[in-house]
């Protein structure tokens, strides 16, 4: 297939079936560039007593945002600070109470702890209504319909199916959620589609799930019960040895820390391949799922090249005792970008406005306080 | 007619692009060509975007269509023209490899600043005004968690308890704390801790038999009991706790945006932090334990000498993380493993009592 040039596109729109165009998404934000609105909003954040970090909280969202284009058009980013900053404060009276409380009272904590768990589908729903209905592309804001009885379900009801499945039930419930979002965006009028089996989903969470629960699980299981016998037989020999100072403490080469050791060891390696496995894997099967009119998305990215990526960032950071964390987030931000393309139909000015609706219902910014992260 | 800028149409009903040209056309007016299409309205109506970086930005007009265009100078060029310049201040210090070194170095103080002083400060001070009964479950709990895991009845015979109790009420007198009941306990921790010694808030003291048969005078004991007391007198559970709530909720402002697998990397300096913090307490517990045996008349050697032979108890290798004993240190030197233990190295410890013993004797 040769390059679409513009007689095609022309052409195509005129005749029968339109043509299929591969449109890249591409990120133009530049590390010295963020440098420099990344330390001014923390400086001013610190010089404000944190006041500032709704503002800066906005610029670099919109920086990403506006750096971040298809098809020659920019995404944006439109919240008001003043209602991040509302949120945010409500978030930290909430947090200081949820601290002192549940250091002095267990009973007081774990009814904060209920409290806050029958309000995640709310806020979630509010952060993703707040987070949508501010982005805009081609100045066509997004928006996210999910309800909270949905939000519920999946967020809520679905976890307890955790504790039966030890586990192993985790990747599937990832899955809903993801699907729940997705099938809730709608751009301008268009409502975006979640088509995807989710046993792939579910291949991908496996290897993480298994790390946890043979590498982390069952070995601290095993420490506890050898722990317990230990003390017991450390006891009955303690009788023996009658008020003697026994130095030497026998049965170290039973040490149960020592015999997990290598485990935990090897367990913390596979969890740093099965976690970036994880995420690759599902961002590609999410991107894959979604259309969105009669558009489709495509992210081919890799594990060992995202690792790559995020080692080469760690290094970064490190070597610069974090002033190249803005350098690390622009590195990543291209690689997400050049990784995911858009399989279009036709082109993208069919699109068309929804009436925008006083979206002003109490607690979006509080959502957004709470920083649930969403991939564009 | 001034410059033209070159940008892009979205008129906001659709998705539509047109490509299009916007000048400045007299006093105060933008007219933009779209195509066919002509639109225009006074420089009062429109936004601009505030500037970020080169960033694309829209000059939003009041029918609900946006103007996008790359050309940042040239929508500056037009801004300031208009003499609506606001946010030029923050695009200027965005930009100024001057201001933002400045800014670097500031934070990088203040930071040095607000862990090294400002939160044990602030948690000082906090835990001041928290009366210690607060903390009663807390040390009741904690006392019911370590004697179930690794505590037995004491085998001491009841008058060397009575003996060391009294002994511990007079450091208590000493340290002069009038709004707490204390109380010390006793057990026996053969095959766990072994020779030690805890301080739970509000104000209980535990020492292991084991502690007591490794004394080879009451002079020791006390010493390791004052260091104990010390830790009460000063409230560093308390602050302990203040601290760590505070550095949880820095760390987590400042990785609020980060990734997931950042975020996990992000506990190690808070890590390194509270260590910092709690070599800090040892070094307080240490200052009032030298403090009472000097005015007590107590040789302050006792001190180091007991350390050092519970030190000797633990072999080095089989002591790691969560293992060692509370007093206790398996590195002789500063080093830089220094910054991953609890307790200050030992040589550290016991020079602060040496110094001061051979003038005091």
């Amino acid at each position: 297939m040769s390059e679409p040039n513009d007689a095609d596109l022309i052409a195509g729109d005129a005749a029968e079936s339109p043509s299929i165009n591969t449109i890249p998404f591409v990120f133009e934000g530049k590390g010295g560039e963020y440098f420099g609105i990344w330390i001014t909003n923390i400086f001013l954040t610190v010089l404000t007593l944190g006041i500032y970090s709704a503002w800066a909280k906005v610029r670099n969202l919109r920086y990403f945002y506006r750096s971040t284009s298809l098809d020659g058009a920019h995404f944006d980013f439109h919240a008001n600070p003043v209602a991040i900053l509302k949120g945010r404060l409500i978030a930290v009276a909430f947090f200081i109470l949820f601290a002192v409380v549940s250091e002095l009272s267990p009973i007081g904590g774990l009814v904060l702890t209920v409290v806050l768990a029958l309000a995640i589908p709310w806020i979630i729903v509010r952060a993703l209504k707040f987070r949508f209905a501010n982005t805009s592309y081609r100045n066509l804001r997004f928006g996210f319909d999910g309800s909270y009885s949905g939000a519920m379900k999946e967020y809520l009801l679905m976890p307890l199916l955790l504790i039966p499945s030890l586990g192993l039930l985790w990747p599937y419930i990832r899955y809903r959620q993801q699907r729940y979002i997705v099938s809730n965006v709608r751009y301008g009028r268009s409502k975006a589609g979640f088509t995807g089996p989710w046993i792939p989903w579910f291949i991908a969470g496996v290897p993480l799930v298994l790390v946890a629960l043979l590498g982390f699980a069952v070995p601290a299981i095993y420490v506890a019960i050898k722990l317990q016998a230990a003390l017991a037989s450390a006891a009955a020999s303690a009788e023996e040895a009658d008020g003697q100072v026994v130095i030497n403490t026998d049965g170290m080469e039973a040490d149960p820390f020592a015999e997990m050791g290598p485990i935990f060891v090897l367990a913390i390696l596979a969890f740093y391949l099965a976690l970036p496995y994880y995420i690759v894997k599902t961002r590609n099967l999410l991107f894959e799922a979604t259309s969105i009119g009669a558009h489709h998305f495509e992210s081919t990215m890799r594990t060992f090249k995202y690792m790559g990526v995020v080692l080469l960032n760690l290094f970064i950071v490190i070597f610069t005792f974090g002033f190249g964390i803005p350098l690390a987030k622009v590195i990543m931000a291209k690689y997400k970008a050049e990784t995911l393309t858009l399989i279009c139909e036709g082109d993208l000015d069919q699109f068309v406005a929804q009436e925008q609706e006083a979206v002003k219902a109490l607690g979006e910014e509080l959502g957004e306080a709470f920083d649930i992260d969403i991939d564009i | 007619m001034s410059e033209a800028l070159q940008g892009i149409w979205y008129d906001g009903n659709s998705s539509r692009a047109v490509t299009a040209e916007l000048q400045v056309s007299g006093i105060e007016t933008l007219v933009l060509k779209a195509g066919e299409a002509q639109y225009s309205a006074a420089l009062s109506e429109v936004t601009v975007a505030a500037r970020l970086g080169n960033s694309p930005r829209r000059i939003d007009f009041p029918n609900g269509g946006a103007f996008e265009t790359s050309d940042n100078d040239a929508v500056d060029r037009l801004v300031l023209t208009t003499g609506n310049s606001s946010h030029t201040w923050l695009r200027r210090f965005e930009t100024s490899w001057r201001l933002l070194a400045a800014a670097a170095v500031i934070l990088a103080m203040v930071a040095w600043g607000v862990f090294q002083h400002g939160i044990p400060a602030a948690a000082k001070n906090m835990a001041a005004i928290i009366p210690p009964a607060v903390l009663e479950s807390l040390g009741a709990q904690t006392l019911a968690g370590i004697d179930r895991v690794g505590l037995d009845e004491t085998r001491l015979p009841a008058a060397r308890r009575v003996e060391i109790s009294n002994q511990f009420d007079i450091v208590v007198a000493a340290a002069a704390m009038n709004d707490v009941d204390c109380r010390v306990e006793f057990r026996s921790a053969k095959a766990t801790f072994g020779p030690n010694a805890f301080a739970l808030p509000p104000c209980v003291i535990i020492v292991t038999d084991e502690l007591v048969e490794l004394a080879q005078n009451d002079a020791e004991l006390t010493a390791v009991i004052a260091h104990e007391v010390g830790h009460i007198k000063y409230r560093h559970s308390l602050r302990r706790i203040i601290q760590d709530t505070f550095l949880t909720f820095i760390f987590m402002l400042m990785t609020g945006d980060s990734t997931q697998i950042s975020a996990t990397l992000a506990a190690a300096p808070a890590l390194l932090l509270e260590l910092g913090y709690a070599r800090d307490f040892e070094r307080e517990a240490d200052a009032f334990a030298a403090a009472y045996m000097r005015a007590a008349d107590i040789p302050l050697r006792a001190f180091p000498d007991i350390l050092e032979r519970m030190e000797r108890w633990y072999p080095k290798d089989e002591c790691t993380g969560e293992d060692c004993p509370a007093l206790d240190i398996s590195d002789d030197g500063a080093s830089f493993l220094d910054y991953f233990s609890t307790h200050p190295a030992t040589s550290e410890r016991a020079s602060m009592f040496a110094v001061d013993g051979g003038l005091g004797k």
